[in-house]
């Protein structure tokens, strides 16, 4: 499965939750100054149109955990029971 | 009437900074103030990045200083982020810091004249678009600007000591005060009066902003071991005569500006006691932080900004901030 088919897979009442955690992976992230700008722009213009929770959002918030923390984030979304989406980053 | 701003220091990426920024305009608050040291991010970049991403919330650039950027090319900076974001940004000017200056090779030349000369050099500039001067620290024979300034751009000061405090009531349309205590702010406005009505004001017409150390959490330990991390700092850099204004132990004091120099960073924060909290910092749960600012506001603080750290998750502290202490106060 893809991530945009895992993503696409999230009910919809879960999505605010997952969107949560994996900000605070991102934002805790010791690896912060390593983030593209190109994405960097992108993160924050959804954020300003509050479209994160969306799947184009959350398929960016996922890309960006994968590349800032990947194992935290395959372990956190293993965590949250989210064991599809973990598969499709890579994490079993 | 109590407003809300945040303070960032621009250590982080600029995406954080950003990110964080949006989120408090998202929850209402009014001001961002955003420090300059250039040791972090540049003040004008990231406030341009900010007013990019938000609508509403006001750009402080809080505080630049005149010793090492001219008073025009201040001017010019907070002139071309008011183009992208017109009638929202507020140019804080201060002396600076010292140690600082210091590393740089400048000298902190009659710090009061020169704040008071670098905001009438801005005013001028902001005003009529050029400026001629002659003062005790500046000289600028003729600058025009070639360009309209777009909206109003209010001029704070960024004050601690008596004389600074005459003249930023006496000059500013605001005042930055760095206190999170009512004891300070008391001291503080008893020159703020004299240099109010030196200019024929009253406190009414100047905004006075409490430059706060916050902390808030529902779980108080979590928000106290947040605080002490910046709390101990505060300690270390204080002069003594505000240690005894809150009955703090000039010896305790002393062993934590110690062991920060020796970056023996736990013992530091270990050091520090509820007191120094009391004294330096709004730390505590949201019904704690709303008794603090409540206590402010009756002595005439009109802004209070959360400055670092604000809560052990900042994210989250926002919210928090947001959704309790904000709305408390509507």
């Amino acid at each position: 499965m893809s991530i945009r088919d895992a993503v696409e897979s999230i009910p919809v009442e879960k999505r605010e939750c997952i969107m949560v955690k994996l900000l605070d992976l991102i934002l805790k992230s010791k690896k912060a100054d390593t983030l593209p700008s190109n994405l960097a722009r992108e993160f924050l213009r959804m954020w300003q149109e509050d479209k994160l929770m969306s799947a184009d959002g959350l398929e960016l918030l996922i890309n960006i955990a994968k590349m800032l923390e990947p194992e935290a984030v395959v372990e956190k979304l293993n965590e949250l029971g989210f064991a599809e989406l973990a598969k499709a980053i890579g994490g079993g | 009437m109590v407003r809300f701003g945040i303070e960032f220091v621009p250590y982080q990426p600029f995406w954080k900074t950003t990110f964080y920024a949006i989120q408090a305009e998202k929850r209402g608050f009014e001001y961002i103030w955003i420090t300059d040291h250039y040791n972090n991010r540049n003040v004008y970049v990231t406030l341009a990045t900010i007013a990019l991403h938000t609508s509403k919330i006001n750009l402080g650039i809080g505080v630049t200083n005149p010793y090492l950027v001219n008073p025009v090319i201040t001017a010019q900076a907070a002139a071309s982020l008011s183009e992208i974001a017109p009638n929202r940004v507020i140019l804080g000017v201060g002396p600076g810091d010292k140690t600082t200056l210091a590393s740089l090779g400048v000298d902190m030349v009659l710090p009061v004249a020169a704040v008071k000369e670098c905001v009438l050099i801005a005013r001028s500039l902001f005003e009529k678009g050029k400026v001629k001067f002659e003062g005790k620290v500046f000289k600028v024979p003729s600058a025009t600007f070639y360009f309209k300034v777009k909206g109003k751009i209010p001029i704070y000061i960024g004050a601690q000591g008596p004389q600074m405090l005459k003249i930023a009531a006496k000059y500013g349309d605001g005042v930055l005060i760095n206190a999170s205590h009512p004891k300070d702010i008391e001291e503080a406005m008893k020159h703020l009066k004299k240099g109010a009505k030196a200019a024929g004001k009253t406190l009414e017409d100047i905004e006075i902003v409490a430059y706060t150390s916050l902390s808030i959490d529902e779980d108080l330990d979590k928000a106290l071991k947040a605080a002490s991390r910046v709390v101990a700092f505060i300690v270390a850099g204080s002069p003594e005569f505000i240690l005894k204004r809150h009955g703090i132990d000039v010896g305790e004091a002393n062993e934590i500006k110690k062991a920060l120099g020796e970056a023996r960073w736990k013992d530091a924060f270990s050091m520090v006691n509820q007191k120094m909290i009391d004294a330096f910092s709004i730390t505590g749960t949201p019904e704690m932080c709303i008794k603090k600012i409540e206590e402010l506001a009756k002595i005439g603080v009109n802004q209070i900004v959360a400055g670092s750290p604000i809560g052990p998750n900042v994210r989250k502290s926002i919210d928090l901030f947001s959704e309790k202490v904000i709305e408390a106060f509507k």
